[in-house]
This record gives C-alpha cells, structure tokens and sequence, in this order.
C-alpha cells in the first residue's frame, strides 16, 4: 500500500512537470498532486490562481498591474493612467502583505514594503501565480496575504517585433531576440511605453460639472530582460538581467480647486541581476542557488511642493540588495519528502528624508532558514491524504526574529473528480524603513505584523471544466498604521487589528472554440479592535465583492476575440463607513482582437483593445480617476526561424 | 385684455407647480430666530486629497444637526479641501479652505453661498480674521505671508509676503502679527522661520521680527489687546524639543515671559486666562485643557480634564453660558463629534459633526 502511494506521488509530481513543459495545454500546472491520471484531478496545497503566457498575450493589459485584477482574491489600487502607481491587495490585507517574487527573489523594496507591478510589463512576464493565505513560512517575510510569483519570459522566437499606438499619445514596442548554440542560449526581450496620459474625465467643481483633462499624467517605461543559460548533463547555469527606467509625471488627487501634485515628476532606474546553478537532474537529487544582486534608485522632485521649502522638494532614494537563496535536495521516502532552505538578504537604503542628523542611511541583514516536508499516504483504495507543513525562523539585525509556520492538507477521493484541502498558516512583516525612519512618520517602536489564517477549499476538474471554491479567515494583530500627532502630522504605530474573511470562486470551461473564465471574491474585512469605534467596519479602500467574466472565442486559427467585464464593488474611505464616503460601484467592459497570421516564414501579428468601451467614469481611489473609453492597435512580426 | 391676463396667469401658476416639482429646487431655509450664541458653525477640516471638508450647523436649543450644511443649500456643492478656519462678519461667514484655495463666503442663516475668493499660485488660506467690514486679512501658508482682503465685496486686495510657512494672525489697531512657522523641520533653516512678522497695514511692510520659537503656528491677543500670546511646537526630528507659549507686550513688541511645556495648540483667551491643550505625545493626543492664569506673576496651569477615548483636534468656548465646545477628529478618517463640556470638563451633549472638526463660530 505504502509503495502504491508513493509511487502515485512520483506520477503526480512527473505528471506536474510534464504539464508544466506542455505550457499552453494544462493551465494549472504548480506542484499538483494527481491521484488518477485519467480524471486529471489536480487540488492545490494552498489556494492558487495562474496566467500563463498565452494568457498574458490575450489580455487587454500591458503591465502586470492591469493583468492580475481580475484574478481571486485579488484588488489592484489603481491610480490611474500608465504611469500611475498599482499594488495588489490579497484577501483584504493591505499591498505591503503581498510578497512580489520574481524568478525565485522577493522584489518588496525595504523602504515601503511595496512593488509598482504598472512597472512590469506583461510583455516580458511567462508565468504569473497567486497563492493566497498568510504563507510566511514559506515565502518569508511579508506574506500575509499572500504570494504573487513571476517568472520572466524566455524568449522562443528567433526574433519579434510589435508596434503600436493608442489613445492618449500611446506608443508602444516591444522586441525580442533569442539564440541558442551548442549547450548555451541567449536572449533579450525589450518593451518600451509611452502615454501622455492626458485621458478626459468628468469632475464637479465649484458646482459645475465639467469635463477636463488629467494633466502630468504623461509616463515613459522601458525594461529589458536579457537571459543566458548554459546546460551541463548535471549543472544548469542561467543569468538573469532585468533593467528598467521610468520618467513619469506623478499627479495626485484631483481636488476643488487645486490638482495636486500637478509639476510632480519620479524617476526610478532598476537594475536587477539573478544567477541560478542547479546542480544534479530533475530526477536526481539536487541542489539549487540562487544569487542576486539590486540597484533602485528613485527620484522625486516637485519644483511647487513649497512646504518644502523655496524650490520646492527634491529627494533621492537609492537601494541596494543583495540576496542568496540555498535550497538543498529534497529528501525523499514513499510517502514523505523534506525540503531545507535557506537565505539571506541585505537591505539599504539612502535618502534624504532617512533619520536627520544620522547619516540618512538604514540597512537590514535577513537570515531566515526554513524546512518543508510533505506526507502522504492512502486511506483505502479510494482516498489519498496528503499533508504538507512548512516551519520558518528569521532573524532582522533591527528588527528581532520571527518563526512562522504552515500545515496544509489535500484529500484527494479516486471516484469523483473533486479534492479538498485545508489549510493553516501564520506570517508576519517587519515594518519597513519609512516606517521605523521616515522624518515626521516613522518610529523605532514599533514591531513586525503578525497574521493567522484558517482556509478551507475544494476543486473540481473535468476534462473542459475546472472549478475552484475556497472560503478563508484571515486575522492581522499589530498592524503597523499612521495615526495623527496632529491635524496634518501622522506616525505609525501597531494600533490596527483586522479580520477578514471571505470566499473565492474561480470557474474555468472551454472547448475547441469557446472559453469562459470567471473569478469573484466576496470579502468582509473588518476593523478588529473591540475597543475602537470602527469595530466591525469595513476597512477603507477594501471592496466586498469584486468579479469578472471573460468570453474568448477562436475564429478560425489565427483570430482569438475576448471580451471581459470586470466589477468593482463599493468601497469606503472613511473608517466609520459613513455613507458619503462610499465610492460606488464600477464595472467595465474590455474587448480584445488577437490576430497570428501565418505567411512562412513569418507570423504577423495584429493586437487590437478597445477598453472601458461604456465609458466608464470612476476612480479606485477617491479623486483618482481612472480612463475612460480608449483604444491600443499594434502590429508586428514573429520570426521563427523556419521551427 | 381680459383673456391674456387669464393666460399669463394658468403660465404663471403651471411654471409655479412645475419649480415646485422640480427635483434641483431647494426650498429657502426659513431663518429661525435663536439667541445669541446657540448655533455653531463648525468647520470640518476633511481629510487629505479627498476633497471632503464640511460644514456642520449645530443647534444647541434644539439638537438639530446639519452634517453637511453647506451640501444641502448649495445643491450638493462641495465646500473643498482642507478647511482650517472662519470668521464672522455680521450675517457672512468667511471660511478658509486651505488646498483648494478659496475663501468661500456664506449667509449663516441660509447656508448660501454668497461669494468666493479664488487665490492662484502657491497661495491656500490658513486662519483668517475679520478686522473691519472692509479689512480682513488671511495668511497664506505656502505663499509665505498674508492677503488682505475685503470683506464686504470679498474681493482680494493684495498680497504680503512676511516669511515662511504663515499660519496664525491676529489683528491689533493697525498692525497684522503673523507667524512664520516654518512648517516644523521642513524650512526651519530660512530666513525668518519661527518668528513673528509685525506688519503695518497702512504701508503693507513688515516693521519687525518678534523671536517665538521654532515651529510658530498660532497666535491670540488678550481680551484687552494689551497682550499677544504665540504657541510654537515641538521639532519632530529633534526629540528633545519643547513646546511653548510666549508672552509679548502688543505695543511695545517685548518679549515679557515664556513657559516652555508640552502643551497642545488651538490657543484661547478667554476671560482673562490663556487656554492651550496639554498634548501627551505616548499617545499622539491631548487629555486635558491647560488654563493659566496669565494674571499671575506666577503662573501654574490648572487642567480641564477631557472626555477619555477622544483625539481633541480644538475648542473654542461658548460665551453665552461658559461651555465649552470641543472638537473629537476620532480617528481624523471618519466623522468627527462636538462635545460640549461644563467648565470644569463635564461631558453635558455630544453631536456628530463632519471629518476632523478644528474651528468653530457660535452665533
């Protein structure tokens, strides 16, 4: 029995691989475990929601930002516009509880806890990945909402070219180029965008309802990845260098009479450097680096920022990282395996807003270990029980230490094409840099957030349906917010307790030509202090539903049609939830044509949105409005190379 | 004759029905007679970039509450962003609404919008005082000075510059005294940060400097004129910092004593005693309201205790009967609640106001 199920986790870990090189076929495709090959059941440990690349192209989304909002569990505040700022909130915890990782390294920058995904182009994105629930124990620091997973594309044409235009002065290209020789590959992918970001909304001022145009809203993106592998019978070797720059205008609300904001500008350069070795086969025993280096810096100026002082402000931010991550072989029997890990990071930062008087300058060194082990074993004939748990320990040379832990369960029955899992989980964030530093804001008091998490949720599979349900709990003490020393000073403090709790549906069908996928989050997230007047309130800027439905149609081979409709539920601004602080309700309707036409030894290529077609007028953030009605057509060519 | 008469009248009477029935038409407010003192206009700041600042009309005779007042007679107007302060002159209001960069004017018996002064560049009006039915004068915070301007036609006059960051003024005969605060750490280093600005309105030049102390922000005159009281804060950056109150001769500018302490703002005088909040930083709030008696050679503040669980964000007392009237921010992100307290700090009614109460006028 024992050797039965174990050789059912090997097929399910096999069938897990074999999914993920078919790419395009299988979707969900991470760490499944498969108790019956023909029914394809596949259940996560946790939670888990992908874009793969094929995916990524159909969206009418350029940044990864505007691709993941639809997803479970998932609200993007959106600023508007393409330069605008967007971070992803999972299950109703704030944007600094997502941990952003890329290619294996965390991308949250110390000195916010944040990371801009409009500053990451879908263009060069293969895989996109949600896990949600606080998973700390695995993922460090910071997941207490959850995880969001990139890995970055590699390039499979030879060479590819794509241009475009839009609305609002919208230009676009994008290329790639790939080659390999003998046991190396090389590739580069660039995407460079620009908008004006002049889009025209509707604004009552003074009385009057007008119509005007957003201004400083202009941005222009470029990135670049360049990648190099070389395989070896038992190392592989890859480097990974992602670079981008950005000069945007950064306006702020839009106010009776006043824009704010209106001469601000930000800069950021990023240059980010990942080396991997991986030594031993996938069916061996194997060890894998991971090393990488990070350069950000940022600059701010607003020449009419006078409470600044005459010429009003001018601050530079500049951080550097370093981080490495061991994961040492797995340790395999019939029904159990062990995965150690470990890592190591260093934060700095200088700026010029960083503890006066003391060299404005604030440095962190992580060291976290974890360990991962996994059971199975089979109940009888017809029931797999898999338990998996994870235990993590760090140590901040500023903060103290934290230790985290996760125990996730699957069961899994052979006769029905459903699995359960069950889940728990515990995370923490240490408060990052403006909030220990920042002048006028920070506080060397206060201490790492800590978060539990109950989920329960089951799967369903078929061979063209796939549906997943998941209802979660999550608590957050100690919550690091600004409360006011005055009517226009605020510090932190670890004043907040939240709850939140909820439910995701993912439902997924296709056939040959049609595919219908829709997503909605139901999520009650409460202020938790039974002390506090908010008690029981939602939290600001947390939607109780939020949905989407996406139709996509195949005409013909070459011709996809997709339309999405996306729904953004009420949100609050106010703690108390006072009615005249509800912002209402938005749903928008999005439309794509995706053209791949064959003429040997060519593709062309024809992308054409059409967004927000009903004109939409609101604002995910209250006086931040979002574009209205507006359109993107780009062309290109892929070049194969005869493959 | 007799027939167009007729038909003039069925039109007459058919466009009155139809007003009537018309969903924007707002029904004039009946001016309602009250005794002096028993209504508050109460001046909700808002919170930042969300262009909710407020009007609340509280009747103390009989409880109403009018949350957002300014909304509802003025068809859903939004007062702005940022409001800091009123003023009164006869039956108009002058408030100050800082990011948006108005002076909005209204009846306070109708709530109406009777006039606005739009200020341009980097000027946003801060606290404001009525000098006459021709003169008021308003500091202009990032405009680094004062505007002067009339309230009668409310029209701007012209523009001062007296140093950084202005925030407080009062008015005394011909001369303006205006804080240059600096905005805390943020321009200390310039020239005239943390002092006072004595300006003569007559020639619009600022005759002298008065030292108070870093981060000036407000100021008050004795009941008599005789006296200028400023309240300068603490240095965010420079822990150690206090806080304090200066005392200066009006006429002749000197600088008579100074009590360092940390004490809270929204200054008062009121009959005879100088009253400031006693701010805890532990808990970023203030728990009592200091009175000193500025009478004494020596002065030791006594406390007014405050209601426990609020976040006082100013008072201003009712001279009618001795109350006081005290603003709760709450969390300053919801809305807010008036508290009117006895003398000596007992709770006697609550109202709910609008978000970040800070200023009020009662009439």
């Amino acid at each position: 029995m024992r050797t039965w199920s174990g050789q059912v986790l090997a097929l399910a870990i096999a069938t897990a691989h074999l999914f993920a090189q078919r790419g395009d076929s299988v979707r969900y495709v991470f760490r499944p475990v498969v108790v019956e090959d023909s029914l394809r059941r596949v259940v996560y440990a946790v939670p888990r929601a992908e874009l793969n690349r094929n995916e990524l192209v159909q969206l009418p989304a350029t940044t990864v930002g505007d691709a993941v909002q639809a997803m479970p569990g998932v609200f993007v505040r959106n600023y508007g516009g393409l330069g605008g700022l967007k971070t992803v909130s999972l299950r109703g915890a704030s944007a600094t509880h997502t941990v952003v990782v890329l290619d294996g390294i965390r991308l949250n920058v110390a000195a916010n806890g944040l990371v801009d995904l409009g500053q990451i182009p879908t263009s060069l994105v293969e895989h996109v990945a949600i896990e949600r629930g606080s998973r700390s124990a695995a993922w460090g620091a910071g997941a207490i909402g959850g995880v969001l997973e990139l890995s970055l594309h590699r390039a499979t044409n030879e060479a590819a070219i794509v241009g475009g235009i839009g609305a609002f002065g919208e230009r676009s290209l994008r290329f790639e180029l790939a080659h390999g020789f003998g046991r190396h590959s090389i590739s580069v992918a660039g995407d460079l965008q620009y908008s004006r970001g002049n889009y025209p909304f509707t604004f009552s001022e003074f009385g009057t309802v007008r119509r005007v145009e957003r201004t400083n809203g202009d941005a222009l993106l470029g990135s670049a990845v360049l990648q190099w592998s070389w395989q070896l019978p038992s190392v592989a070797t890859s480097l990974v260098v992602f670079g981008r720059t950005s000069e945007r205008g950064a306006p702020g609300a839009v106010l009776q009479g006043a824009i704010e904001n209106a001469a601000a500008r930000l800069d950021d350069r990023e240059l980010l450097a990942i080396g991997r070795v991986e030594t031993g086969t996938e069916s061996q025993r194997r060890w894998t680096f991971r090393f990488a280096l990070r350069r950000f810096d940022q600059h701010y100026r607003d020449s009419l920022a006078r409470f600044r002082g005459p010429s009003g402000a001018d601050d530079r931010f500049s951080a550097f990282d370093v981080a490495s991550v061991i994961e040492a072989p797995r340790l395999r029997s019939s029904e159990w395996w062990i995965a150690p890990k470990a890592e190591a990071y260093l934060n700095t930062l200088r700026g010029n807003l960083y503890r006066i008087g003391a060299g404005s300058y604030a440095e962190r060194l992580q060291l976290g270990a974890a360990i991962e082990a996994g059971w199975s074993h089979l109940l009888d004939s017809a029931q797999l029980v898999a338990v998996e748990s994870a235990l993590r320990g760090d140590r901040y040379s500023d903060v103290g230490s934290a230790v985290t832990g996760s125990l996730q369960l699957r069961w899994l029955p052979r006769t029905f094409p459903v699995g359960g899992r069950a889940s728990i989980g515990t995370s923490y964030r240490p408060p990052s840099f403006n909030e220990l530093y920042y002048q006028n804001f920070g506080s060397t008091d206060v201490r790492p957030e800590r978060s539990f998490d109950v989920n329960l949720g089951a799967s369903l599979v078929g061979s063209t349906l796939r549906c997943d349900l998941d209802a979660f709990a999550l608590w957050i003490r100690d919550q690091i917010i600004a409360v006011p020393r005055s009517a226009i000073t605020w510090s932190v403090q670890n004043a907040g307790r939240v709850f939140s709790r909820g439910a995701e549906l993912l439902l997924d069908w296709r056939d040959d030509r049609w595919r219908m996928v829709a997503s909605g989050t139901y999520q009650r997230v409460t202020y938790d202090d039974r002390s506090s007047f908010t008690y029981g309130r939602q939290v600001i800027y947390t939607p109780e539903l939020v949905g989407m439905a996406r139709l996509e149609h195949r005409l013909w081979d070459a011709v996809v049609v997709t339309g999405q409709v996306t729904y953004l539920g009420t949100r609050y601004t106010q703690t108390d939830n006072a009615p005249s602080s509800a912002l209402d309700p938005a749903v928008t309707f999005d439309l794509s044509l995706r053209v791949g036409l064959p003429m040997e030894p060519l593709v062309l290529v024809l992308e054409a949105d059409a967004l927000n077609l009903f004109d939409a007028q609101y604002a995910i953030v209250r006086n931040f409005p979002m574009p209205g009605r507006s359109w993107r057509l780009r062309v290109g060519a892929r070049w194969n190379g005869g493959a | 004759m007799r027939l167009h008469h007729l038909r003039l009248l069925v039109v007459a009477a058919m466009l009155l029905v139809l007003s009537a029935c018309g969903s924007n038409t707002t029904t004039e407010p009946t001016p309602e007679p009250t005794p002096a003192d028993s209504v508050a206009l109460v001046v909700n700041q808002g919170t930042f970039g969300q262009d909710n600042a407020s009007l609340t009309r509280i009747n103390f005779r009989t409880g109403a509450v009018d949350l957002d007042w300014f909304g509802a007679a003025n068809n859903g107007q939004k007062l702005g962003a940022i409001a800091n302060d009123v003023a009164l002159k006869g039956d108009t209001a002058f408030i100050t609404v800082t990011t948006s960069k108005t002076i909005e004017a209204i009846n306070i018996r109708t709530g109406k919008s009777v006039g606005r002064i739009q200020f341009t560049g980097q000027s946003e009006p801060w606290r404001i005082t009525i000098v006459s039915p021709t003169l008021g004068v308003v500091t202009t915070t990032n405009g680094d000075g004062i505007a002067i301007f009339d309230p009668t036609t409310i029209q701007l006059v012209t523009t001062i510059t007296t140093g950084p960051a202005t925030e407080g003024v009062v008015v005394r005969g011909n001369y303006a005294f205006v804080a240059n605060s600096g905005f805390g750490d943020l321009r200390q280093g310039e020239p005239h940060a943390g002092t006072i600005a004595v300006v003569n309105l007559t020639t619009r030049q600022v005759e002298r400097y008065l030292n108070a102390g870093p981060n000036v922000r407000e100021l008050v005159l004795s009941d008599d004129g005789k006296r200028l009281y400023a309240f300068y804060q603490h240095i965010y950056s420079q822990p150690d910092s206090l806080q304090g109150i200066v005392e200066y001769d009006a006429e002749t500018y000197q600088e008579l004593r100074r009590w360092r302490l940390r004490c809270g703002g929204s200054l008062q005088f009121y009959r005879g005693s100088l009253y400031a909040f006693d701010y805890d930083p532990a808990i970023y709030s203030a728990k009592n309201i200091l009175r000193f008696d500025v009478s004494q050679q020596t002065v030791n503040p006594t406390s007014i205790p405050l209601p426990t669980g609020t976040t006082p964000s100013g008072f201003v007392f009712n001279r009618r009967d001795g109350s006081i009237v005290l603003f709760d921010a709450r969390d300053y992100q919801s809305n807010g609640r008036v508290i009117v307290l006895s003398s000596s700090g007992q709770v006697l009614r609550e109202y709910e106001c609008g978000v970040a109460p800070v200023r009020a006028v009662l009439y």
